[in-house]
């Protein structure tokens, strides 16, 4: 009789030990889960107020960096300016008495342009003038306050004649 | 299996759960100094793993989430900006010179 109480008491005891490791098993990964919860919320807020300090400081750059960046802006042909730009460059010819005669005008498509806040706009055009006047009128363009990159520039002499004619083709950045 | 068996099998492969014949009886107050023994090392093991659990969770460094997300916020480089308008500065200065001044470069047909 005293030995199987015994044995109930030590079984009884065991089971509480198991039941006890079991709940202190559920609680930890509950408190496991629970602060990783809690830390995964701490650094979306870490990341939150880091981002907004960054925002700030570009703000406050901004603010700082305003008379450059609309000196920067006039290099530029804006986006409804490029009319008046063909205007130049007619001008240009006026200045250095070769003729210009646009032949075409496109945006170029190049690859990674879409995240940029400028076009790149093709231009192609013939010239027609004495070769001094060529020279002036390439070195004009070439010059020109704003983001031109000369692309192709072939000149000839016109046959029984003095004057020369050449096919120049350049891009010049536009704002978007 | 008959009950005799298995008894006899409990008896002989686990003394401590022993019927009342052989040592088992004779040793149980060793048995119980065991159990307790055992049992007092694995709570005093964990209250200690209890305790720091708590202080490394009250000092928030246990359970972290490994942040890697990075921010990204394009910035402005200043000297950039000033090498560029420097630069289109002196091209400006190049083409009013050009405007005003013509090229002279003899014309390579004659």
């Amino acid at each position: 009789m005293e030995a199987s109480k015994t044995k109930i008491l030590a079984m009884f005891a065991a089971l509480g030990a198991l039941v006890a490791l079991g709940i202190y098993t559920l609680l930890f990964f509950e408190v496991k889960k629970t602060n990783e919860a809690v830390s995964t919320l701490q650094n979306q807020l870490d990341i939150e107020v880091r981002q907004d300090q960054r925002l700030r400081s570009m703000k406050e750059l901004l603010a700082d960096l305003d008379e450059e960046l609309k000196k920067i802006d006039t290099y530029f042909i804006a986006s409804d300016g490029v009319v008046n730009f063909l205007e130049e460059l007619e001008s240009f010819g006026r200045i250095s008495s070769a003729s210009v005669e646009v032949n075409s005008v496109s945006v170029e498509d190049g690859e990674g342009t879409a995240s940029l806040p400028y076009n790149r706009l093709r231009i192609e055009f013939v010239s027609e003038g004495s070769w001094s006047a060529l020279m002036r009128l390439i070195s004009l363009l070439e010059t020109f306050p704003a983001g031109i990159t000369m692309h192709r520039s072939q000149l000839e002499r016109l046959p029984n004649s003095v004057l020369w004619q050449g096919h120049i083709s350049f891009t010049v950045l536009t704002l978007k | 299996m008959d009950r005799n068996a298995i008894k006899e099998f409990v008896s002989h492969s686990l003394p401590f759960f022993s019927t009342g014949k052989g040592s088992g009886r004779l040793n149980a107050h060793f048995h119980w100094k065991l159990l307790f023994g055992g049992f007092l090392t694995l709570n005093i093991l964990i209250l200690l793993l209890s305790l720091y659990l708590f202080l490394q969770i009250n000092e928030g460094d246990i359970f972290l989430v490994e942040q890697n997300q990075e921010i990204r916020i394009e910035t402005i480089d200043r000297n950039m900006l000033n090498e560029t308008i420097a630069f289109f500065e002196s091209k400006n200065t190049r083409f009013e010179s050009n405007k005003l001044l013509p090229l002279e470069i003899p014309d390579p047909s004659r």
